[in-house]
């Protein structure tokens, strides 16, 4: 048996040796090749992801306009300066958190909840759910775009259907273009795309918890109240943190389903950051100005998702 | 450990709650995909049928809309179009019915001729030159089709 054993293992280690002997012969070490593998990945992060990034943070220092042929000039923190003085931006910002807190809130409550009722297993819930994923799987481009139809205030289905259940004029309202509805306009849209996100995450995290858990609490008598709450959410709170993670980071640089949809109006009601940031770049042309607002919304979100992280791996130890 | 599972007498969930919970689901996802079925049956509508008020669920369909997507159409004079013959392919057929019989006001009629001798060519046609909402701060009329 030890025989055949060390057979095997002679044969198994020639066989792991050849190739790397082969390539040696051809003056190629085993770390060369390595390198050969994840350079050109490496060269394509570097080009696409860090040089910008570095470049940005560089014309951020700048007062570069890049519709004027003048060179950049630098100017210090002046960009800075005047964005964190800039009550418009803190305005923006403002709309931003109310849209991602609200987004978030709706997205948990409503995606929790299908996840459960999903979980339930009732006849059918496998297509249900596929049916339930479909606007994930849609470009948020698309979804900006033909939300608008609905939200038409004379033809749109949307305000007819409001206006037949409560007996309000149908044209009396505009999702897009009232001051006080467009905030909620966009909550509501982003809601519908992404809570499939954050339901499928969820019946992940319920799906892997184990049955017997359940059977040992029911053998002790516990409460079915009082194992959801010391069983089903304790298990399922990773899962969900990390879909919050992810959704909070998509909606607070989020940009095409607005951009499409409100494109910031009506007057600035929906700019959140992001579209500011756009405006600032490609409407106003003040380069240095928008690199330095992208460099405060990047430094903001990599803080705020590092911490998030730390309580994320302190709630999985548990 | 055995090799047979257990049935499960603890954890298996009601009839009455599968029942309760499968009808939530099911209503939910109903709700959710009807703009997305809505969009899809706009595709298929007319231009009347798609801006009519109130909203359409039953219509005749049609394919005058990817008709209009897939091939370029040029506006022409009531009498140019009369002296034409006879239309040789089912699209340019739809797209001549629709323009000119339809009942729409003198002012909106319109004629359309496809490309003759080629065929539909390959440039691009904008899909949203007819309709194009801007409810932003303005508000223009979706009545208004004039195009141009």
């Amino acid at each position: 048996m030890s025989v055949t054993n060390n057979a095997r293992g002679i044969a198994e280690g020639v066989a792991f040796r050849a190739p790397a002997t082969a390539l040696r012969v051809r003056g190629l070490s085993d770390r060369a090749v390595g390198w050969l593998f994840i350079l050109p990945t490496m060269l394509l992060l570097l080009a696409i992801n860090i040089f910008p990034l570095i470049w940005a943070i560089r014309l951020s220092f700048t007062g570069l306009m890049a519709n004027l042929p003048t060179p950049a000039r630098f100017i210090g923190i002046d960009n800075y300066v005047d964005i964190l003085t800039d009550e418009d931006i803190w305005a923006n910002f403002q709309i931003t958190a109310h849209f991602v807190f609200w987004t978030i809130a709706l997205q948990v409550l409503v995606g929790l909840g299908l996840a459960l009722l999903i979980n339930q297993k009732f006849r059918g819930h496998s297509f249900w759910t596929t049916v339930i994923l479909l606007p994930m799987m849609l470009s948020p481009a698309v979804v900006g775009n033909f939300w608008t139809l609905p939200f038409q205030p004379q033809i749109g289905p949307f305000n007819y259907l409001i206006g037949f259940f409560t007996g309000a004029a149908p044209s009396s309202f505009t999702m897009i273009g009232s001051v006080n509805l467009a905030p909620w306009t966009i909550v509501l849209v982003n809601t519908w795309m992404w809570t499939p996100y954050v339901m499928l995450i969820c019946l992940a995290g319920l799906r892997s918890i184990p049955d017997y858990i359940y059977e040992a609490a029911e053998v002790d008598r516990a409460s079915p109240m009082g194992q959801f709450v010391s069983i089903t959410l304790p298990m399922v709170l990773p899962f969900l943190m990390l879909a919050v993670l992810f959704q909070a980071i998509q909606s607070f640089v989020m940009f095409d389903l607005v951009n499409l949809l409100t494109s910031g109006g009506p007057g600035s009601t929906t700019e959140l950051v992001s579209i500011s940031l756009k405006r600032a770049a490609f409407e106003k042309w003040e380069t240095g100005y928008a690199s330095a607002l992208a460099v405060i919304l990047f430094v903001t979100i990599f803080g705020a998702a590092n911490i998030y992280v730390k309580a994320l791996n302190k709630v999985k130890q548990q | 450990m055995s090799a047979v599972q257990p049935p499960r007498p603890f954890s298996e969930p009601s009839p009455l709650v599968r029942w309760l919970a499968g009808a939530v689901v099911i209503l939910y996802a109903i709700v959710t995909i009807l703009p997305l079925v809505w969009i899809r049956a706009t595709a298929f509508k007319s231009q009347e049928d798609a801006i009519a008020y109130p909203p359409k669920v039953f219509f005749k369909p049609t394919l005058e809309g990817f008709v209009d997507l897939f091939t370029v159409q040029t506006h022409q004079s009531h009498d140019f179009i009369a002296k034409l013959p006879p239309p040789q392919t089912w699209y340019e057929r739809i797209a001549r019915d629709r323009e000119v019989g339809s009942s729409r006001p003198a002012i909106m009629r319109r004629v359309v001729v496809l490309p003759q001798p080629d065929g539909p060519s390959r440039q691009k046609n904008s899909p949203f030159s007819t309709i194009k909402f801007e409810s932003l701060t303005a508000t223009k009329s979706p009545k208004d089709l004039c195009r141009d």
